[in-house]
């Protein structure tokens, strides 16, 4: 356990710094001048040459980018060249709470609608619940968040002001409910059906059927052995959901107004700012790698068959 | 990003401060609706902006949100009245002497002033704000408009003290020496990042801005808002009207226009999505609430004549008649005026006499075939791939291919933009615009189409030389009681040229609240909101 743990530890730290090189790869090779980004349009030449010669732009790529590995190596992820005097590491370290509580209130509207609605379903098929459930599931697929997410502000925050209409505030969480729903209901439209297929599939088991032979109380079967079984394929992919959102949700985060992570490094890239996109990109990558760890440890949990061990 | 980007409204709106100087004012005059003197005192002011102030430093800012927040919390030596172009002394007492041939400007301070610390505003403050300029290590996106003082290129190797020309003789008097006479540096001197900062407070200012202007800086919570309250030490007692400013970061311009229907917001930070327009326009609760103004840019086509078969002259005249002016202005919701010259309106400059080629598509096939391209040809055409340009690109390539021009659009983004039409021999053709930096003509010819700008990395996407423009310039800027004669005289022997096809001169338009009284768009700082009052302060 302990030695796959550490391989995995070495994998994940390869990958990171393979996806932050390719980052940092790529701002370079956008045909763009991030020193004319930070001196805006007007600027004259030679204060677009003074601005380069400032952010260290005039020397080889080669070389911005060791005293990048170097800075990293140190923990620093360096200075935005575009907001002023501010570093990377706080910026990241203001958004990334907003969007935490963004991607783990879209997860948890996944879990909460997507898993009864499901397992009711499937108990119930061909029933009206599970019509209504079918058709509710393919509206949550089909429609875009960003049309969603604007009809939520204009029906129930503008029309009738039962939340706030954008930004965040304080409490957090009433801000955040029709931006994590928005965020949530393809997710939790998707789960539904899955989990509604596994579950009729676990149903017509012979190990269900036994259970039931046994007098086993049907509450019982759901909790011990339904459940377990169908969770298992949503739990990988709630957790690369949680991962993916970490990373910043730029739609839902800029129709909404969070200061996200995702509205971060929109920002950074439409400005070419290339430690503020190094950064970003970082940030998401390690979300994506950990959540992708924890979910191979909970299957262990779920399914006491897999077993982590060398060869897997 | 609507019509403008945001940071480009500003840009607009810097543009148009017109004006000036002594006698030869061709000044915008300031048009305040529902002007009454008295305005009210109190409240709080609500705006919302979509982006977050890259910086607060007045030397270096140039986004929308920094812009409106400069005005608010700085003074300048000269400023804009409030709905004009018109520069009046602003933390100077008079406008500035001038002596030496135009090249020494004196400038006396009114006394009094403070900071919002309370300490006095003394010319050695002065100095310090505008030497900071000249360092690199500001890197201030301007300096190109301050190397015309004597030292501030030296100043770049060595920044200690202050540019050599620029003095304070004592605490309440300053004297800026120049290279050469230049009619256009009192509005260099009423630009953002002329503001004002204590001595040595340089480092601070990108993230606790402190100034001598109406308001301070109660907070900033990125991502969030900024909180303006009123500078107790402000020596103007009537400005601000409001106790504060409240700005609401992160708000989309779609959901301003809907907050500032509902009466949550008194102004919206960003222009209105070109979407909305005609909604808001005919929508009757609102028509009080619209203004529009000129809005002092020029809207271009570039001709590279470097480039085949733009490095004939004949190629490109043919384009110049191939150009139905009134048709564009449809697809931007008719938000401009046909172009009938290089310099817009209320920008030392402008004529009112056409000096445009009119549309002629017999006359633009004849000087194709002249040309040696009698089944015309294909080129590129590129441009930012947001609005107004995506539209304007379909109409320019219908136009175009009237006459037998086969135009592919590449609609690309903003910082690729940049560099790929600076580069020599990458772009044929670009469609851009400049909105002018304060309202001088020579702002527009020097940037656009100088042999200075001749270069790579420059603005002058055309790669145009003419010495005979670049003289008359210059005559322009030393003599400017005849500016204007010499900047049309400019345009003319430019646009003999074609290296630019001018389309429409652009109007700017704001939706207002419906509690604000004394609104007035003003040219170059788009808002000063220190001038607007609450006309039931209490609502908000």
């Amino acid at each position: 356990m302990i030695g796959w743990v550490a391989r995995r530890f070495a994998q994940m730290v390869l990958v990171v710094f393979g996806v932050v090189t390719l980052a940092f790869v790529f701002a370079y090779l956008v045909p763009a001048n991030p020193a004319r980004m930070v001196a805006g349009p007007q600027a004259s030449p030679q204060a677009v040459a003074s601005i380069a010669r400032q952010l260290g732009l005039d020397r080889s790529v080669w070389s911005q980018y060791l005293s990048f590995l170097g800075r990293l190596l140190h923990g620093n992820l360096g200075v935005s060249f575009v907001l002023q005097g501010r570093t990377v590491a706080s910026e990241i370290a203001t958004a990334l709470p907003y969007t935490a509580a963004l991607a783990l209130g879209g997860v948890l509207w996944e879990i909460v609608l997507g898993i009864p609605v499901g397992v009711i379903a499937a108990y119930r098929p061909r029933s009206v619940i599970d019509r209504v459930a079918t058709f509710g599931a393919l509206l949550g697929l089909s429609a875009p968040p960003f049309w969603l997410g604007l009809m939520l502000i204009y029906f129930l925050a503008y029309k009738v002001s039962l939340f706030p209409i954008n930004g965040v505030g304080h409490p957090l969480i009433w801000y955040l409910i029709l931006p994590s729903f928005t965020l949530g209901v393809g997710g939790a439209a998707f789960y539904s059906r899955m989990v509604r297929t596994t579950v009729r599939q676990v149903l017509r088991s012979p190990f269900i059927e036994f259970a039931r032979l046994k007098g086993m109380p049907e509450r019982t079967i759901l909790g011990r052995h339904v459940i377990r079984h169908a969770l298992l394929p949503v739990v990988t992919m709630l957790g690369m959901d949680l991962g993916y959102f970490l990373g910043g949700v730029l739609i839902i985060e800029s129709i909404f107004g969070i200061p996200g992570v995702g509205q971060l490094a929109y920002a950074s890239i439409a400005t070419i700012d290339i430690p503020m996109i190094t950064g970003t990109v970082m940030v998401a990558a390690v979300f994506m790698v950990l959540m992708n760890f924890i979910v191979d440890v909970t299957y262990t949990l779920i399914d006491p068959r897999v077993r982590l061990r060398r060869g897997r | 990003m609507s019509l403008l980007g945001s940071r480009v409204r500003r840009l607009a709106a810097a543009a148009s401060a017109l004006c000036l100087l002594g006698a030869v004012a061709v000044g915008i005059a300031p048009g305040v609706s529902g002007a009454s003197s008295n305005g009210v005192h109190g409240g709080t002011f609500q705006i919302a902006f979509q982006s977050d102030p890259t910086t607060f430093d007045p030397q270096v800012c140039y986004d929308a949100t920094c812009w409106d927040n400069m005005e608010m919390i700085f003074n300048r030596l000269y400023d804009y009245q409030t709905g004009g172009t018109a520069l009046q002394p602003e933390a100077a007492v008079a406008m500035p002497k001038v002596t030496g041939g135009g090249k020494v400007y004196t400038i006396t301070l009114r006394a009094g002033m403070k900071f919002s610390n309370g300490k006095p505003v003394t010319a050695a403050d002065v100095a310090y704000s505008f030497s900071r300029i000249c360092d690199p290590a500001t890197k201030s996106p301007v300096v190109g408009f301050w190397t015309v003082v004597a030292g501030c290129n030296a100043y770049a190797s060595n920044p200690t003290g202050y540019v050599s020309g620029i003095k304070p003789l004592n605490a309440t008097t300053l004297q800026v020496t120049l290279t050469q006479p230049d009619a256009a540096f009192v509005y260099v001197m009423a630009m953002p990042h002329a503001s004002i900062i204590p001595s040595g407070s340089g480092a601070q200012q990108a993230k606790s801005p402190l100034g001598s202007g109406p308001y301070e800086l109660a907070s900033y919570t990125p991502g969030q808002s900024i909180v303006l309250k009123k500078n107790p030490y402000y020596w103007n007692k009537t400005y601000p009207y409001t106790d504060g400013v409240n700005e609401k970061l992160g708000v989309s311009p779609q959901v301003q226009l809907l907050e500032l229907e509902k009466g949550q917001l008194d102004l919206m930070g960003d222009t209105l999505p070109n979407s909305d327009y005609l909604s808001v326009v005919n929508n009757p609760s609102l028509k009080k609430q619209i203004a529009t103004s000129p809005g002092l840019d020029t809207y271009y086509l570039t001709l590279n004549t470097k480039m085949k078969p733009f490095n004939n002259p004949l190629v490109r005249e043919a384009v110049s008649y191939a150009i139905n002016r009134k048709s564009l202005l449809k697809y931007v919701n008719g938000q401009g005026t046909p172009a009938t010259g290089f310099i817009p309106p209320g920008v030392k400059g402008y004529t009112p006499k056409n000096l445009v080629n009119p549309l002629d598509v017999k006359k633009a096939k004849a000087l194709l075939k002249q040309a040696g391209y009698p089944h015309g040809f294909s080129t590129s055409m590129y441009s930012w791939n947001t609005q107004p340009w995506t539209n304007l690109d379909a109409a320019l390539q219908q136009q175009l291919a009237a006459v037998g021009i086969k135009v592919q659009v590449h609609a690309i983004q903003e910082s690729t933009f940049f560099t790929l039409a600076a580069t020599p021999n990458k772009t044929p053709m670009t469609l851009t615009f400049w909105v002018a930096d304060f309202p001088d003509g020579s702002d527009f010819f020097n940037a656009l189409v100088s042999c200075a700008a001749d270069v790579p990395g420059g603005q002058n996407y055309s790669f145009y030389c003419n010495h005979t423009v670049d003289n008359f310039v210059a005559k322009g800027l030393a003599n400017p009681a005849a500016a204007t004669t010499d900047y049309v005289a400019a345009a003319k022997a430019m646009l003999a040229n074609n290296p630019i096809v001018p389309l429409y001169f652009g109007t700017r338009f704001a939706v207002f609240g419906k509690n604000v009284g004394g609104f007035a768009q003003n040219p170059i700082w788009a808002y000063m909101i220190d001038r607007f009052w609450l006309k039931n302060p209490s609502a908000n």
